[in-house]
């Protein structure tokens, strides 16, 4: 199986270049994006959504999906995982100030891509800290 | 005093809006009586020169106005200001029983948003709105034309310091009191004489 190709990307960002390698590499994956927690977006492969109203769906998401996990106790978020019949989208922080979003068609292995998107986001740690800070 | 009897039992729904910066986070963690859930995150950008944090989500906390068997619970929703999240505000305000729309007297480049969002809100056109006037101290002249800028003229202005409890205390009791009248429209009776211990 292979990915849906994608049809709109952003900025020419180097993160582009790293959501394209996820895309490859694991089976089922539609799209990606990085954005800022405060709901902008850095760089995307994403099959047609709008990378602005999707950083801010995000980051909404996020905030909220940060006070559901104080429900289960200490400790920081790790990822929000929403399956709907079409497949999963998956939003996982990156460093401090950034978040992964991971579209996924319905036959995706959650497991794989858990395990190669928090390899991604330690590498995009890098590239998005010193842009947030400007 | 059947009416109070009603209200003693229920928490109305405030919904406070307005432009990014306007003051709606600080004015809900000045009032709230429980701690405030929030949804901040640092800002990014242009943003990041007007201040450290903004609301992604929303927000939640409480305020009773009066005491006693008479308290009347005011559950308070803090929204986002900026365009970008501009879809949660339905989702935050379902059920509203009043809106508090804040704007920054200080920051005229913001004024045409919120009349903007005026319109938007008095388009619910049952859910009482109050229009609120940050930072506007005593200047009437400037509060004058914060109100021409933001229209919404059906509506009550008020000054609204959100740094200051009793004024954001005045400001949620102006929501509280037409939300009452607004259930009541044949028999608007004395405010005073249905939330008692008013400041
Ligand atoms: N000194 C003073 N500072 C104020 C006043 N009103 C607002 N501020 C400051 O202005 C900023 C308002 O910030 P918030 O309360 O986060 O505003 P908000 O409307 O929740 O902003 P967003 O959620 O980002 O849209 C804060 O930095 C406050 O300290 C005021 O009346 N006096
Ligand atoms: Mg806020």
């Amino acid at each position: 199986m292979t990915a849906t190709l994608p049809t709109s990307a952003t900025t020419g960002h180097p993160a582009e270049a790293v959501l394209a390698a996820l895309l490859h590499r694991v089976t089922g994956v539609r799209g990606a994006l990085v954005a800022s927690v405060d709901g902008r977006p850095v760089a995307s492969v994403l099959p047609s959504h709008d990378p602005g109203s999707t950083a801010a769906i995000v980051a909404a998401s996020l905030g909220l999906g940060a006070r559901l996990a104080d429900l289960a106790g200490e400790g920081r978020l790790q990822e929000i995982v929403v399956r709907s019949a079409s497949g999963y989208v998956v939003i996982y922080a990156v460093g401090e100030r950034g978040v992964l979003t991971v579209l996924t068609n319905a036959a995706a292995n959650l497991a794989l891509l858990h395990l190669e998107a928090r390899q991604v986001c330690t590498d995009l740690a890098t590239l998005v800290e010193p842009l947030d800070r400007t | 005093m059947a009416a109070a009897t009603i209200v003693a039992s229920h928490a109305f729904k405030v919904v406070v809006a307005g432009s990014f910066a306007a003051g709606k986070s600080t004015l809900i963690r000045e009032i709230s009586d429980t701690d405030v859930v929030g949804t901040e995150a640092p800002t990014s950008g242009a943003e990041a020169a007007v201040k450290g944090t903004t609301t992604v989500g929303m927000e939640y906390g409480t305020f009773a106005v009066g005491d006693g068997d008479l308290a009347v619970e005011l559950s308070l929703f803090g929204l986002p200001g900026q365009e970008r999240f501009r879809f949660l505000w339905d989702i935050v305000s379902a059920g509203a029983d009043g809106f508090l729309l804040l704007v920054d007297a200080s920051r005229p480049e913001t004024w045409p948003e919120t009349a903007a969002m005026a319109t938007r809100l008095g388009g619910h056109h049952a859910t009482p709105l109050v229009v609120g006037i940050n930072r506007v101290g005593t200047d009437v002249d400037l509060f004058d034309r914060v109100v021409e800028a933001v229209g919404a003229l059906d509506a009550p202005h008020v000054a609204c310091e959100v740094v200051d409890p009793a004024s954001v205390r005045e400001a949620l009791v102006t929501v509280l009191l037409l939300v009452l009248d607004r259930l009541d429209p044949g028999e608007a009776p004395d405010p005073d004489d249905r939330i008692p211990h008013l400041p």
